[in-house]
């Protein structure tokens, strides 16, 4: 069974000949195995980029930080009402809570509304949060541009605003609003900064739609209110979540009189649960993206295969001709599987800058990050090769096979 | 050069039933000789040529080829003989389409584990007369062309023996003639060649006849042979001899 090294040097270089020959069908095989590369290596660097989205919000988020939210009790369908504002998350509890609450090391309550923007002629309706200079820091978001208020101006209730991105794209266009005046509700602001893009946030919010304002100069200026919409509380220690949770629950329950077995008006919600559901999404997509991956490879194959077959059923005569002038079986196994691999191999190679192009693009179509996962990418093309081996074998070990007479009268 | 005693083949079909191509041939051909082997269609001919090509074993009987006993060999060792020691001329020519005729010429040197000498296939090309054909493509020339470029092929080993199935068989007259002058001259020059056919006009131009009948020898005499003189005559007579 040995060929010498050096026929086959010759024989590689006649393959070459015989893809140029049958150029067109080359280049399908060529296609064939671009694709499918290309497919796989978008895919799973589509799923990365839509893990790192999720890990990145959990990062912005925290996962150690918890939210009180002034509820309505839904359950006691007959007493409360629906969209009736609930106004018993009060500075008291908020002052207990900073007090008793153990591992807290950042909190900032918040009221929110939506109100109407106006700056020059362009005017909207946007939601406006009265926050504590915490609030940024617990949600590590940093600014685009200009300044963050600070404790001072909550103290003094200052008229300054920070503007989500969109809304500062929306009222500004392309000027820089730094500087610049802006009536909420018709009191005059004047704009200190703009906090840097965040788009969705896993809680589905757009914060970018949203303008932030010292919380006593919302509660007292802009909508007279002694009450929160909420309150954030960044725990030192992830572990102590639960502990914390139930703590404030037992905490607010008391302070409002509330009994344990009655629904309380407010929720204390960890994002953490939601972050894990988001996660567990991510990672399942994760896992069926490199199945559709694989399958997309040997559909490639399956591709290869057929083609490699059409091609030794077309040049059977071909075979039997070479067989009488002294080929034997494996220099006629070696061409076919040779020719095909060349072709796959390029295809292959090509699939990898074809992917990441369309990675890119359908990172960006999809807004998620652009991730090219450099080492998926390399096991895709090893995979492809190998698929394509074991596929194009397949015809070229049923070509060193046909009995050179019956392939000779074969037309 | 060649000794074939007792020589048969039986096919199989596809339900199971024998089917004897070949039944019990002996002959020996010298080296040299131009013989021709004629005979109805279905008689065996080509049974018979695919044996003494080593491109088929015999079912039973021997078949020496330079003293070689090659009846058992393997696929592997047959390929090499057809290789080295053999050419084929075909009926349908069986040249690679989308291939120039140089490239065509070419292709039993790349079995032979050696470079593959162009100059040698642009030179026997211009022996068969194509000097100026070499880079068309094989579909661009004419049906006595193509064979020329076939039996260009056949030579480009230089092979001591020479098949042809039915040579002229898809040429006209004309074309026929000259691709039956061409494996006259190349049997002058020294070239064993055993050619298959059934026209009687074809054999007229060896030196003998072999007449095969229902997969047995029916006669084998010599011809007068249309080139008369050279090495073969000689060879020829004494091959029918031995
Ligand atoms: N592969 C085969 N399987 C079965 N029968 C065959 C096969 N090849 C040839 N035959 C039969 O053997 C006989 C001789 O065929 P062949 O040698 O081709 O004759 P010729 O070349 O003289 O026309 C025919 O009857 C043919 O049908
Ligand atoms: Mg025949």
């Amino acid at each position: 069974m040995q060929v010498s090294w050096v026929t086959w040097r010759y024989l590689a270089a006649g393959c070459l000949r015989q893809v140029w020959r049958f150029r067109l069908r080359s280049a399908l095989v060529i296609c064939c195995a671009a694709l499918g590369v290309a497919g796989a290596v978008t895919s799973v660097n589509y799923a990365s980029g839509g893990r790192a989205l999720v890990l990145e919000k959990i990062r912005r988020l925290g996962t150690n930080v918890l939210v009180i939210n002034a509820e309505q009790s839904r359950a006691v369908a007959g007493r409360a009402r629906t969209g009736q504002i609930v106004t018993t998350l009060q500075a008291g509890d908020y002052q207990a809570l900073q007090r008793e609450v153990a591992g807290l090391r950042r909190s900032s309550a918040v009221i929110a509304a939506s109100l109407r923007l106006k700056a020059g002629f362009s005017s909207k309706v946007s939601p406006v949060l009265g926050v504590e200079p915490d609030f940024f820091r617990i949600k590590s978001w940093p600014l685009a541009a200009g300044e963050y208020f600070g404790a001072e101006d909550v103290k003094r209730s200052v008229r300054i605003a920070l503007l989500g991105h969109g809304v500062a794209r929306d009222l500004f266009g392309g000027e820089s609003p730094l500087g610049q005046r802006l009536f909420i509700n018709r009191v005059p602001f004047e704009v200190a900064g703009v906090l840097a893009e965040r788009g969705q946030g896993i809680d589905a919010t757009n914060e970018d739609q949203q303008v932030y304002v010292p919380l006593s100069t919302a509660m007292r200026r802009l909508l007279n209110v002694d009450h929160y919409s909420s309150i954030l509380v960044e725990l030192g220690n992830p572990g102590e979540m639960a502990g914390a949770a139930a703590q404030i629950e037992e905490l607010l329950r008391l302070r409002h009189r509330i009994s344990e077995f009655r629904p309380a008006d407010f929720k204390v919600g960890n994002q953490v649960e939601l972050i894990q559901t988001q996660l567990a999404a991510a990672n399942r997509l994760g896992f069926l993206v490199r199945w559709i991956g694989l399958s997309g490879l040997v559909v490639a194959g399956l591709g290869v295969l057929a083609i490699a077959w059409i091609a030794v059923r077309d040049r059977t005569t071909e075979i039997g001709t070479r067989r009488a002038l002294g080929a034997t079986a494996p220099d006629v196994f070696f061409q076919f599987a040779f020719e095909a691999m060349v072709l796959a191999s390029i295809g292959a190679t090509l699939g990898l800058g074809l992917g990441w192009i369309a990675s890119r693009i359908t990172a960006q179509q999809a807004a998620l990050p652009f991730i090219f996962e450099t080492g998926n990418a390399l096991l895709a093309l090893a995979m492809a090769l190998l698929l394509n081996l074991v596929f194009a074998s397949w015809p070229a070990i049923r070509a060193a096979r046909l009995d050179p007479i019956r392939a000779l009268k074969h037309e | 050069m060649i000794e074939v005693s007792h020589l048969a083949r039986t096919y199989t079909r596809g339900d199971g039933t024998p089917v004897p191509a070949l039944r019990d041939v002996s002959f020996t051909i010298g080296k040299g000789e131009f013989v021709t082997i004629r005979g109805a269609s279905g008689s065996g001919k080509s049974s018979l040529l695919n044996i003494l090509g080593c491109l088929d074993t015999p079912t039973s009987g021997s078949y020496r080829l330079d003293g070689e006993d090659v009846s058992g060999y393997t696929d592997q060792r047959r390929s090499h003989i057809r290789n080295r020691k053999i050419g084929f001329v075909f009926q349908s020519f069986n040249l690679l389409p989308r291939t120039t005729a140089a490239e065509n010429v070419e292709i039993p040197a790349l079995y032979t584990g050696g470079p593959v000498d162009r100059e040698r296939a642009l030179a026997i090309l211009g022996k068969v007369g194509l000097g100026g054909r070499a880079e068309h493509y094989v579909t661009e020339l004419s049906g006595g062309e193509q064979q020329r470029v076939a039996i260009a092929r056949a030579l480009m080993n230089d092979p001591p023996l020479l098949l042809a199935d039915e040579p002229t068989g898809n040429l006209d007259s004309a074309a026929g003639e000259s691709v039956m002058k061409l494996l006259t001259e190349l049997h002058r020059e020294g070239r064993t060649i055993v050619l298959v056919t059934h026209d009687e006009g074809v054999a007229a131009y060896a030196h003998r006849e072999i007449l095969i009948r229902d997969g047995l020898v029916a006669a084998d005499r010599p011809q007068p042979g249309r080139d008369t003189g050279g090495p073969a005559a000689a060879a020829s007579a004494s091959g029918a001899g031995a």
